[in-house]
């Protein structure tokens, strides 16, 4: 179960442990991993390379400007890279209608590698539409 | 038989209900328990019940009976409030015979006291008045309200005085109303409403919410007799009986005529004395209805309002429908109205408006909490799961460093998820009734004193206190609890400082207030209200190890307790101090110790 090209994921969570967690699954499908422990790091780290970064996966609540934040940064600077939600909130209905065009898909917490996996591949389809 | 000239119906429900036994309480004195007023009640209880207790409440107000006399002997007025029973039976014996067609048996005050079944009640009763602070206070209340009456009556009598003889009053009502419970009538039929206190009692002592011991409220109205239909008088006797006020006045808004139900609500005696005047209610709303009136005028249409109105010191809302009087020439005279009184229903209304406000309220919170509640536990969990399913699949992939910082993570993430599931637990509990605590008198020093023990070996904490003993009826598991949480906060945000817990007793209202004192951060002003919210954390959560609902438990607990708990901060310092009400305390030198 692995994704065919190696891709360059920038994992956002502010909880350290979900950090460690997801680096161990996305480094066992054979992407290389970029962390950031707030909405605030991650956009720092978009601004510096928004060419480098293929997949974002993205924490919603968090401290400071969430993850929320971030979409809204994004949309704003109309910075198309592909987001994959994972939250471990259930009522995604409200953030759905806002955010659902902006998104791959949402992974709800506990999420397992190979639905993980999937979703990654859903981006890299999406990707690859969008930039042909 | 003499015919009577009332007629009696329940306030809320048809005349036609029936039922089986009833219990009809008569309080001496009363002029609805007298003569036709009583003979309707009783041609009512013929057409509803099949059998009836007729309970002479007579010896019960030997209590307000003292304290008219500004006497706190309630017993000396025993003689006379029986004496007063027995004039009521002797004039009313007879009327029961006549009258009630149904097996009947007149029952007094004093067959209740005596029994054995009122002293075990009573003791109960009186138990709960000295444990339960919410029954207790209700006593209070009520006591306080029927004080207040006697004394607008004109009675003269000292507070005290007043105060203990209506709490007696109160707690032996209550007792003997736990004997009405087990006689298990059907209804019992009052005029009027009963206070919350009995329905509080018998669901404290019987354990249900009580749909049985609603009484039923009845009205009595004079009855329509009439020689001649078409008479002047006949007009004024019909308009008498026409629910609401009926009322028609000049264009200037002079009465010219009114029902005896509007005069009798604008206190006058009759609608005679009414005439010629205009009707006086308070400023804003008097013009609010002449606004009314003159719009009603100006369009010569019959209109539809809904009015306010202060009717002898009550806020009243009519339903009021007007009708322009034109002469000949089509030019209004003056106007006609029916005012409907609807203060019932907008009550109605308005209550039913706050509860769906609050209840909307609770659904956000209950919302939120879910929320957070979801998120804090899938995370630990998805975090396990994650990592241990990796490590099982590909056991032989990783190193020995690996393998002890993902157990590292795996242990922290299993300790947070046992912490949350415990302190769920916990604040469920702490937000149980207070019947589930175990309340000792405690001397609350002690418990400090064990409770600071249990952090020396972390921290250095300083306990300041002048006093030697403070007695305290609480919980003494749940009030460690409590200071256990607060010492384990001031250990994680205090900057490692020393910890200082501070007593401050305050003899005139009897409370204590513990004041857990640490050096830190602190938090802001608008988070400070936030902070006994489940799941609240604060932005300062570098350090954060807690699972948001330590201060939850603490708040559930205190108010269990009939307590309160807050946060305050001056001057680089963080106090979380909560109050708790003491029985006695004896003070010491001034002591400082470790």
């Amino acid at each position: 179960m692995q994704s065919v090209a190696k891709k360059k994921i920038l994992f956002v969570d502010d909880n350290q442990s979900v950090l460690v967690a997801g680096k161990l699954l996305i480094k066992s499908l054979g992407h290389e991993i970029i962390l950031a422990d707030s909405g605030e790091k991650a956009i720092e780290i978009i601004r510096e390379c928004p060419y480098k970064i293929e997949i974002i996966f993205l924490d919603l609540t968090m401290p400071g400007i969430g993850g929320v934040g971030v979409l809204k940064f994004m949309r704003k600077r109309r910075i198309k890279i592909p987001i994959i939600v994972q939250t471990g909130v259930t009522c995604l209905k409200e953030f759905k209608k806002t955010y659902g065009m902006d998104i791959v898909g949402c992974l709800e917490k506990p999420y397992t590698k190979e639905d993980m996996a999937k979703l990654i591949d859903c981006a890299i389809i999406r990707e690859t539409a969008s930039s042909s | 038989m003499q015919k009577c000239s009332y007629v009696a119906k329940f306030c809320k429900i048809p005349k036609t209900a029936q039922f089986g036994s009833c219990f009809l309480a008569i309080s001496v004195g009363q002029p609805s328990h007298e003569g036709q007023k009583f003979i309707a009640a009783l041609e009512l209880v013929n057409e509803c019940l099949k059998t009836c207790i007729v309970g002479v409440c007579d010896t019960l107000q030997r209590h307000t009976m003292a304290t008219i006399a500004n006497s706190s002997d309630s017993e000396i007025m025993h003689k006379p409030s029986k004496e007063a029973g027995n004039q009521w039976i002797e004039r009313n014996e007879s009327v029961c015979e006549q009258y009630l067609k149904i097996p009947y048996k007149i029952k007094r005050w004093d067959d209740w006291i005596g029994t054995k079944k009122y002293s075990c009640y009573r003791k109960e009763v009186d138990e709960l008045y000295s444990k339960d602070k919410a029954f207790s206070k209700i006593i209070r209340d009520t006591g306080r309200t029927f004080n207040k009456k006697l004394k607008t009556k004109g009675y003269v009598f000292d507070e005290k005085i007043g105060e203990q003889n209506s709490t007696q009053y109160l707690l032996e009502e209550c007792a003997v109303i736990c004997s009405f419970y087990d006689e298990r009538y059907d209804v019992e039929i009052y005029p009027f409403s009963r206070n919350q206190l009995v329905e509080y009692t018998l669901s404290r002592l019987k354990g249900e919410p009580l749909e049985f011991y609603k009484p039923l409220q009845f009205r009595c109205t004079k009855k329509l007799i009439v020689d001649d239909p078409s008479s002047k008088v006949a007009l004024e006797k019909i308009i008498d009986v026409l629910p609401g006020h009926v009322y028609w006045l000049d264009i200037d808004g002079k009465v010219l005529g009114c029902n005896r139900e509007m005069a009798k609500n604008l206190g006058f005696k009759n609608s005679n004395s009414l005439i010629g005047t205009h009707i006086k209610i308070p400023n804003l709303i008097q013009e609010k209805i002449k606004e009314n009136d003159t719009k009603m005028i100006q369009s010569k249409q019959p209109c539809v309002f809904e009015e306010e109105a202060i009717l002898q010191g009550r806020r009243k809302w009519f339903l009021s429908y007007k009708t322009p009087v034109v002469d000949k020439r089509d030019k209004v005279q003056g106007l006609v109205g029916v005012s409907l009184d609807i203060t019932d229903k907008k009550d109605l209304e308005k209550k039913l408006l706050k509860q769906t406000k609050s209840l909307q309220k609770a659904l956000v919170v209950r919302d939120n909490f879910l929320n957070t509640l979801s998120h804090e536990l899938r995370t630990p969990i998805h975090v396990i799961s994650s990592i241990a399913e990796e490590i099982h699949k590909n056991i032989y992939h990783f190193s020995r460093e690996e393998f002890k910082d993902f157990f590292d993570v795996l242990v922290a993430n299993n300790r947070r998820l046992t912490k949350l599931v415990h302190n769920l637990l916990e604040v469920a509990k702490s937000g149980q009734h207070s019947s589930s605590y175990v309340f000792e008198k405690k001397n609350i020093i002690d418990i400090i004193r064990s409770t600071i023990k249990e952090f020396s070996t972390l921290i250095n904490i300083l306990f300041e206190t002048k006093f030697y003993s403070i007695i305290t009826e609480v919980d003494e598991i749940k009030i460690a609890q409590i200071l256990r949480n607060l010492l384990d906060n001031a250990v994680r945000y205090g900057e490692k400082s020393p910890i200082i817990v501070k007593l401050e007793v305050f003899k005139n209202n009897k409370n204590v207030i513990v004041n857990v004192q640490n050096k830190g951060e602190g938090i802001c002003q608008i988070e400070r209200t936030k902070i006994f919210e489940p799941f609240f954390q604060g932005s300062n959560k570098i350090i954060n190890e807690g699972t948001g609902l330590g201060l939850t438990i603490c708040h559930g607990i205190l108010k269990a307790h009939g307590g309160s708990i807050w946060m305050e901060q001056n001057e680089g310092y963080t106090s979380v101090k909560f109050k708790v009400s003491y029985a006695e305390c004896s003070e010491e030198k001034d002591l400082i110790c470790g």
